[in-house]
């Protein structure tokens, strides 16, 4: 049992861990809420991009990579291709992003281009409309990097809040049986009793998707730091040599032939072509996912001479890019169908609970301490003064 | 072991918490069997909260 000066410091934790994250934790799950369909908001809005109908008989037939590129680079004859790969829904469409230079940049294009004509079909919607905004606010709130790491801070909070959120269950529930609500008491006590049950209810999915959006918020370092740690003696060879000219550059199926040859198994999950931040100045680098739920998750780099198409490295993933990719799909709910769905955001809502009662009960507070200190017998019930928890519970 | 006290107050936080670990984890691994035993996994303790945040007054029953 703890002592009562341990339920201090676990009751300060627990208060200030949670007031300065909660703001920021409500604008994450109201984001966060529409996010979870947003793959079916954007067939409602008309933002997904459906392949053309064409006869069934065609939907095996390829062009080749060359064709599909050079039909995306048309629409935007003065940009370069950054990225490519095949839509995870539609293997009959493939996309491409296009951006002035090669370099990481936030003003890109993204053409969808059907892979058995070869045709461009149409262009992404990129950093428009309200699905963006949610997605924006949810990531980093406008603020690039720091933002992402801000938030990600937040979320370390928020881990904190529920470990103490736990440890605090047992003292106020001392005198309560599971689940029990005194609704029949003052506002403050129900509260207090429908937060402490939803939030030890909750507790496990809330952490795991408080743990991986924060794993996710270090995604962009993990990658830079595994490119330092280990891709650059991949590319000792090449040390020095500027951006491949495009001219100099061999076919791109020849490239993606020899990946292919590589990853037996295994689909493209997307490309990264000469000079961009996947990649090095001279290599088109294929990233290859697995085929069951699991390995789908997983991705296999391999490093194709750009100029040969032949194979230079095919690194294992670090286990951290590993832990960062299985994370993924833990935040954001999207494997397990769309009752999973349902339940992912029935579950936002309830943390949405957790948080407004927690802070409900805090701003409550001084209320209750000052009709305590009236002496009425009732209101000493209301308190969850740490020092007495179980006048709390009582 | 644990008390009586603590089984009496952990027993269910800790059977809902297996539960919802098992089924955030079967979906991963597995479409078929796994997305079920997910909805299940996830769907028990949503149904835990609303049965005890909207079930009738026991206090009320007992007067």
């Amino acid at each position: 049992m703890l002592s009562s000066r341990a339920i201090r410091v676990w009751t300060w934790l627990h208060k200030w861990t949670s007031l300065v994250c909660t703001l920021f934790m409500l604008l994450l799950c109201l984001t966060g809420l529409p996010l979870i369909f947003h793959h079916e908001i954007g067939h409602l809005l008309g933002d997904e991009i459906e392949a053309p109908e064409l006869p069934a008989a065609m939907d095996k037939q390829r062009v080749s990579l060359d064709v599909m590129a050079k039909a995306a680079n048309a629409v935007h004859p003065q940009m370069v291709i950054q990225f490519a790969g095949e839509n995870e829904d539609d293997p009959r469409l493939w996309w491409f992003t296009l951006a002035p230079t090669p370099e990481p940049t936030d003003q890109f294009k993204s053409v969808a281009v059907d892979a058995r004509t070869g045709l461009a079909v149409r262009e992404y919607r990129i950093g428009e409309g309200f699905m963006d905004l949610m997605f924006r606010l949810h990531v980093d709130m406008f603020a690039g990097l720091p933002g992402k790491l801000f938030l990600g801070l937040m979320g370390l909070l928020l881990l904190v809040a529920l470990v103490s959120g736990v440890v605090l269950y047992a003292p106020f529930m001392r005198k309560l049986t599971f689940g029990e609500v005194r609704k029949d008491r003052s506002t403050r006590v129900k509260w207090l009793d429908l937060h402490n049950l939803i939030g030890i209810v909750t507790l496990v999915w809330c952490f795991v998707v408080g743990a991986t959006g924060m794993i996710n918020t270090w995604a962009e370092l993990l990658v830079q730091y595994w490119q330092y740690d280990k891709v650059t003696a991949l590319l000792a060879p090449y040390k020095g040599q500027p951006l491949l000219p495009a001219a100099e550059r061999g076919p791109l199926q020849a490239s993606m032939d020899t990946a292919m040859r590589h990853g037996e198994q295994r689909k493209v999950s997307f490309i990264a072509f000469p000079g961009t931040s996947f990649s090095s100045p001279h290599h088109n680098t294929f990233f290859l996912k697995g085929t069951t739920p699991l390995t789908s998750k997983l991705l296999q780099p391999l490093l194709v001479d750009a100029k040969t198409s032949q194979l230079t490295a095919a690194p294992e993933l670090p286990w951290y890019l590993t832990a960062l990719l299985v994370s993924q799909p833990l935040h954001f709910g999207d494997y397990g169908g769309m009752p999973m769905k349902i339940l992912w955001a029935l579950l936002d809502i309830a943390t949405i609970v957790v948080l407004g009662s927690g802070l409900y009960l805090w701003l409550r507070k001084p209320q209750g301490a000052r009709r305590s200190a009236k002496g009425t017998a009732g209101a000493a019930a209301d308190l969850d003064d740490p020092k007495h928890p179980e006048t709390a519970a009582a | 072991m644990l008390s009586p006290e603590s089984r009496r107050l952990w027993t269910w936080p800790i059977a809902l918490g297996v539960l919802s670990t098992s089924g955030l984890l079967t979906a991963l691994v597995s479409d078929a069997w796994g997305d079920v035993w997910s909805w299940l996994g996830l769907g028990v303790p949503v149904a835990v909260i609303a049965w005890f945040a909207w079930r009738p007054r026991p206090a009320a029953n007992k007067a």
